[in-house]
């Protein structure tokens, strides 16, 4: 994702990733990959059940954690894309979320 | 007793010539057992961080597979060749420890990480997306309704980067 931030950026877009880690781990993350988008901290999983993401005790240490997905919204906060992958080891790559983008107004 | 030492001597040349070619049926099992490991390992501690290796593991399963497929060579030699017990067994258990590898790898990539929640309740296409304030990596709020006026690709991560 972040290879394609300056095409994103172009497209009057904004990438906003979301995960349950917290602040600290996200900022190390951020750091480590050099990310210039922000990475929310969701650990209560208000976002994620908000969206019906929460996959319960999930993670190594039994935590519950979001499942993987990409919602892509318009000017108006409107979803005009969504993939929920049936893997969570396949990500939706960058490529087809430039492509939904660059085709909204 | 010259009888006796030439006895034990050809015993012992017997038993050196006979060892030497005992030992590379063990080596090949131990080595298979040790690519299946890394084959599996390295999937998860690198290869996995590239999209195209990591979606289809093609390039880590056959690894896998051919260190599994040496075990078998290796135990097999070991058993031909008349192998002791030791041998055997030790043969045999490199054999299951690279069967329990494959199987575990083989579990996580064809089983385990397709079972997912269903998220009936996700929002679809053409709703509105729902509002949300939390923490960004600086520890300042964000909404999703300050993003209003631009487009928004919201990308939902497991976490443990």
């Amino acid at each position: 994702m972040q290879s394609r931030i300056d095409e994103i950026h172009a497209a009057e877009a904004e990438v906003l990733a979301i995960c349950v880690d917290s602040v600290e781990e996200n900022a190390g993350v951020v750091d480590r990959l050099k990310l210039d988008f922000p990475v929310l901290s969701d650990p209560d999983l208000q976002a994620c059940d908000a969206f019906d993401l929460r996959h319960k005790k999930a993670s190594i240490d039994g935590r519950d954690i979001a499942r993987p997905a990409v919602f892509i919204l318009d000017r108006e906060g409107v979803i005009q894309w969504r993939e929920l992958t049936d893997n969570w080891r396949v990500r939706v790559r960058p490529e087809k979320i430039i492509e939904q983008l660059l085709a909204m107004p | 007793m010259n009888e006796k030492v030439a006895a034990l001597n050809a015993t012992a040349e017997a038993s050196v010539s006979v060892d030497q070619p005992r030992r590379w049926p063990q080596a090949v099992v131990w080595a298979g057992v040790a690519i299946t490991g890394t084959g599996a390992i390295s999937y998860f501690l690198y290869f996995a961080q590239f999209p195209t290796l990591r979606d289809s593991p093609w390039l880590n399963l056959p690894i896998v597979l051919v260190g599994l497929a040496l075990t078998m060579v290796g135990t097999f030699k070991v058993y031909a060749q008349g192998g002791g017990v030791v041998s055997k067994g030790l043969a045999s258990f490199g054999v299951l420890l690279a069967a329990a590898i494959t199987g575990l790898f083989n579990f996580y990539i064809f089983s385990l990480s397709y079972q997912l929640p269903t998220a009936t309740g996700a929002p679809a296409v053409q709703e509105a997306a729902p509002e949300f304030t939390l923490l960004d990596q600086t520890g300042q709020a964000v909404s999703l309704s300050d993003y209003r006026g631009r487009k928004v690709a919201l990308v939902f991560y497991r976490g443990y980067w």
